[in-house]
């Protein structure tokens, strides 16, 4: 990164294209394989860009990987949450109601399947899987409120934990 | 839609220019100490004398050495968190702002301290009308510049941030006050730490507005 920084464009693009599988690593192993491949891409695209908009911030006396990984979880749960109000705009009432079950396909997301189930529920239906408030209310048969009560909360835990965890 | 990410890579890599580091937290925050102080302490003689038999008071009055102790510590803790918050997995928000806060508490605590233990009635000697209010204005500017010297890099945590960076501001001409307005410890609570609180609150609220989104 040092090397990087001052100005070998060559070192930085391989440092970025090695930074991508690390944080792409990163997303894998906390939220699963994800059915939606674009969530996957967007956080390791927005990963990227925030490390090369902040890289002055790093100090070289000091560990990478800390500073790296804040960046990283702050930049997943941005996204999440700015995902609920995008997904809100996209979807009209004719997209096909989801049938499978939501907490299918979560192999290995370790930070998903450490929720109760209620939380990673409304997770998984409004965030991953791309329904709006108002459908994973009707699959779960609960109040809109209540699901964005849910989403909410269930958010707040995933950042805890994250900041939580110890470093991969 | 996505582009591609190895087209990202080679636009960032492309566009790859030095920027100037920032400078560490600890001198950062010392910086900003000696910047703030001097504003202060000069907006502060500007608009009136110090307190009279101030340096005897220092001399003879430990808990007033305590008190002028605790409302330095509180500003240097809060804008050392703040310096430390602006850097990406240096700190954590709520375990950056504690020991600003406590140490805040501890000040106004302090003040309660001294009115049960005083037995000498408050003396009125070098009271300014308008004390609150200083205290509000002289914030201002320490204020704008621990909030500029955080939006330059990326604080994660914007309330936070904010709420620092206004103990920090709101501490300083407080204690100021302390030196050049009437020494009575719930004037001190009321005239002094209230609107270096009010600072404070502005600042967290004033953050998420004024620092960038990382």
């Amino acid at each position: 990164m040092a090397r990087a920084l001052d100005g070998d464009r060559e070192v930085y693009a391989r440092l970025m294209t090695e930074l991508g599988g690390v944080v792409e690593g990163f997303v894998r192993s906390r939220f699963g394989a994800l059915r939606d491949a674009e969530f996957l891409e967007d956080c390791v695209q927005e990963a990227l860009l925030t490390v090369h908009r902040v890289r002055h911030t790093w100090d070289r006396r000091l560990p990478f990987r800390p500073w790296l990984f804040a960046i990283v979880r702050h930049k997943v749960i941005d996204l999440l949450r700015r995902r609920e109000v995008r997904r809100g705009e996209e979807l009209t009432g004719d997209e096909p109601a989801h049938e499978s079950d939501p907490a299918a396909g979560l192999d290995g997301a370790r930070l998903l399947l450490a929720l109760e189930p209620a939380y990673r529920e409304a997770l998984v239906l409004t965030k991953l899987e791309g329904c709006s408030l108002e459908e994973a209310a009707t699959r779960t048969g609960v109040s809109t409120g209540a699901m964005k009560t849910r989403v909410h909360r269930a958010l707040r835990m995933l950042q805890k934990r994250l900041e939580a965890e110890e470093l991969p | 839609m996505t582009r591609p990410r190895a087209e990202l890579i080679r636009e960032l890599a492309a566009e790859l220019a030095p920027r100037r580091r920032l400078a560490r937290a600890g001198a950062a925050a010392l910086g900003w100490f000696a910047a703030a102080a001097l504003l202060v302490g000069a907006a502060t003689l500007a608009t009136g004398p110090l307190r009279p038999g101030l340096l005897r008071q220092l001399a003879t009055e430990p808990g007033f050495g305590i008190d002028l102790l605790l409302g330095a510590l509180a500003a240097g803790v809060a804008v050392l968190g703040l310096m430390r918050l602006r850097i990406p997995g240096l700190a954590n928000g709520t375990r950056a702002a504690l020991p600003a806060l406590g140490l805040f508490a501890a000040w106004a605590a302090w003040q309660l301290v001294e009115v049960l233990s005083r037995s000498a009635p408050a003396s009125g000697l070098g009271q300014r009308p308008g004390c609150v209010f200083e205290v509000l204005l002289f914030a201002l500017a320490p204020l704008a510049l621990a909030l500029w010297l955080a939006r330059r890099a990326a604080p994660l945590q914007r309330a936070w941030t904010g709420l620092l960076a206004g103990v920090a501001a709101g501490a300083l001409p407080a204690l100021a006050m302390q030196l050049g307005c009437r020494y009575e410890p719930l004037h001190a609570l009321g005239f002094h730490l209230a609107p270096a609180l009010g600072v404070a609150l502005a600042g967290a609220l004033l953050g998420p507005f004024v620092l960038r989104r990382v």
